[in-house]
């Protein structure tokens, strides 16, 4: 009879849940990796076998009908928990049809799962293939196949056995976020753990559930789904506020053990509490910062056994010192295809050129030149196979071409570029996965596009490029290295400069950096005057934050 | 999603409501996001084009992105834990994606449909 084979098999098939709980959890990693989904499944599932429990022994199909949808829908926790409440409900509701209770068919079989998928399905507008809906899915196809074979319940039951874990085997090539991560999915995992314990129940070979490892061999798709399972992934334990996770077996003395008064205990030694089972036997978890207390409660009335206790702050501690080291050694392993360096004197002009994909910038500029030896060591740094130096000043470009052909590591060519916003262009171009040449002859073209200015005072007297005298104090605007505009003012000179780059070339867009002594006022002011004079030329303004050059800018 | 890309990354309030409009047709027990007919008061479900309608995206004072979401849940499931899937999904999806943190979501059930 079908009900009370219900009534005696859920519980079983609950409790293999809930002793692989844990496993399940590992491979959490859709729709949030909380990994929680194991312990939410077996919480549901326990909220049903409550209410199957309370049943009497002779309650019809229809009373475990409603016991199980009932108890599925209040216990419901997690995505899963709400899947597994409308799986359950579906395969109730289908049983109820079976003509003969005594004597169900494998097409009652085929049926109770047809209305499972439509029941399941319908509660969701997208569903995502590679969880247990899928899971459920295949196993109705697979029902419907073997409707027509005369086969008989048991078969049936064991033939959509393995087409459950062949489903759970299939999930990481329907879900990619499996595949990256290596793991089958969760939900559909715990289901198919649900089902097997379940159909083994029915057939009286309960015992062996709890042995899957070693069955792995008997199945193809058992053993492929084991070997993932084995693959271990984030777990519950970091975040726990609680040190150590106990988790041991437990042996009541006599039927006065109230597991309600038990759990409600364990509920206050810490969190993830978990009393599972079925009296007399249970299997009992928590997180707990004090064992001696939970161990001396349940000692009190009853034997325990296998008792196993983590601390979970030195494991998380060595699982994140390992990971951190796998890293390092990750790190240092591989070699990037392509790297760059570049040198620049203010740490704004360094943020913006890292953000745009410079691993190493070298400080210094026009007064504080860098070695070779430097550059070298930046070069090195960056860990890569091929580097581009981008010097960002006449004076370094020697330096920077020295260490080129000093270089034994790594292919190093240098991208002529004279002022820092020129890099700014050669960036943008830079290709990461492109060759060296490809990307040298790309970036010298667009600084070759680019035409650089820069605003300076003088510290001594000399001579403009026109001739004309300049005094110690006098600003300077100096066009590609030439000083063609001498003035009192960085505003002034700095509008008069481009004015006259404008004219020579029109270009239409000036990236312009503040330097470290101008302040923000007066960098505002200077925008304002240049957007006056030149009212087509488009800005892009940042702060450098580079000494002695109040302005330095590219015309493009 | 391998290594940095350079640059700012600038996420509209449409393309936060998408987000998280996506992440919630695909939480089991929501059937769909909810649009409110104002003057006769009755929810009506939404196609999945105009998911938008459904999601109320804000910038809360203390400067937090709040996420209003009205849905349309499956009769028979259990409310709570469906909200709360919704809630941490459209948080986790906005996470991973749009890298938002500390996204308040707030989840309306318009309506219940019922399956027989």
């Amino acid at each position: 009879m079908i009900a009370s084979v219900i009534r005696t098999c859920f519980p079983v098939a609950a409790n293999v849940v809930a002793e692989r709980a844990e496993e399940i959890n590992k491979l959490n990693v859709f729709p949030v990796p909380d990994g929680d989904t194991g312990t939410n499944m077996s919480l549901t599932l326990g909220t049903v076998v409550k209410e199957v429990e309370a049943l009497p022994q002779d309650a019809t199909i229809e009373d475990i009908a409603k016991a199980i949808t009932h108890g599925s829908l209040m216990g419901a926790r997690g995505n899963s928990g709400v899947i597994t409440s409308q799986i359950l409900r579906g395969l109730a509701e289908g049983l109820c049809d079976a003509k003969d209770q005594d004597n169900p068919t494998a097409a009652d079989i085929a049926h109770a799962f047809r209305r499972s998928v439509k029941v399941a399905f319908k509660a969701v507008r997208k569903p995502v293939e590679g969880t247990i809906l899928t899971v459920l899915r295949d196993m109705s196809t697979r029902a419907d196949q073997l409707e027509k074979a005369h086969i008989t319940a048991t078969e049936m039951l064991d033939a959509l056995v393995i087409e459950a874990y062949e489903s759970v085997a299939r999930t990481p090539e329907l879900l990619p976020v499996l595949k990256e991560n290596g793991v089958v999915d969760s939900g559909a995992f715990g289901f198919a753990t649900f089902f097997e314990a379940f159909v083994n129940a029915v057939e009286g070979k309960a015992g062996e559930v709890s042995d899957f490892k070693t069955t792995v061999d008997s199945s193809d798709a058992k053993a492929a789904v084991s070997s993932k399972v084995a693959i271990e992934l984030n777990d519950d334990w970091e975040g726990s506020q609680y040190r150590y996770c106990n988790e041991f077996l437990f042996h009541a003395n006599d039927e006065s053990f109230d597991r309600d008064a038990a759990l409600a205990f364990l509920a206050t030694m810490g969190d993830c509490e978990l009393l599972v089972g079925e009296y007399p036997d249970f299997k009992v978890h928590v997180h707990s910062n004090t064992p001696d207390k939970v161990l001396a409660y349940m000692l009190e009335r009853g034997q325990i056994f296998e008792v196993f206790i983590h601390n979970m702050d030195l494991e998380a501690h060595e699982r994140t010192a390992k990971i951190a080291a796998d890293k390092a050694a990750e790190e240092k392993a591989p070699k990037k295809p392509l790297g760059f360096v570049a040198v620049a004197a203010g740490s704004g002009e360094a943020s913006i050129l890292t953000s745009l994909g410079v691993d190493v910038v070298v400080s210094g500029g026009q007064t504080m030149n860098p070695s070779t030896a430097d550059i070298l060591a930046a070069v090195e740094k960056t860990n890569a196979e091929n580097v581009i130096v981008l010097p960002d000043n006449g004076n370094i470009r020697m330096a920077a071409e020295a260490a080129a052909s000093a270089c034994e590591d790594a292919h190093v060519a240098v991208v002529p570029t004279k002022t820092v916003p020129q890099a700014f262009s050669a960036m943008f171009v830079a290709d990461p996965e492109g060759t060296l040449e490809d990307n040298v002859e790309a970036m010298t073209d667009a600084v070759s596009e680019v035409r650089g200015g820069e605003v300076t005072r003088a510290v001594r007297d000399s001579q403009a490029a026109d001739g004309s005298p300049i005094h110690a104090g006098d600003v300077m605007g100096i066009e590609d290295g030439a000083i063609t505009v001498v003035g009192s003012s960085v505003k002034d000179v700095t509008v008069e400069l481009i004015r006259r780059m404008q004219e020579a070339e029109e270009g239409d867009t000036l990236t312009i950096l503040a330097g470290k002594d101008l302040d923000d006022a007066s960098f505002q002011e200077i925008l304002d005057a240049i957007s006056a004079a030149e009212p087509s030329l488009e800005l892009d303004s940042h702060r450098g934050e580079q000494p002695l050059y109040p302005i330095v800018f590219s015309i493009e | 999603m391998a290594g940095v890309v350079p640059g700012t990354l600038k996420v509209s309030n449409d393309c936060i409501a998408d987000l998280a409009g996506y992440a919630a047709l695909e939480c089991y027990g929501v059937v769909g996001m909810a649009a409110i007919d104002e003057q006769g008061g009755v929810a009506q479900l939404l196609p999945t084009n105009r998911l938008r309608r459904g999601i109320d995206v804000d910038v809360t004072p203390d400067g937090h992105l709040s996420v209003d979401l009205h849905v349309i849940v499956e009769q028979g499931v259990n409310m709570a834990s469906v909200v709360n899937n919704l809630t941490s999904s459209v948080k986790f999806i906005l996470k991973q994606i749009a890298e938002l943190d500390d996204v308040k979501v707030t989840v309306h059930i318009e309506g219940l449909r019922s399956n027989r």
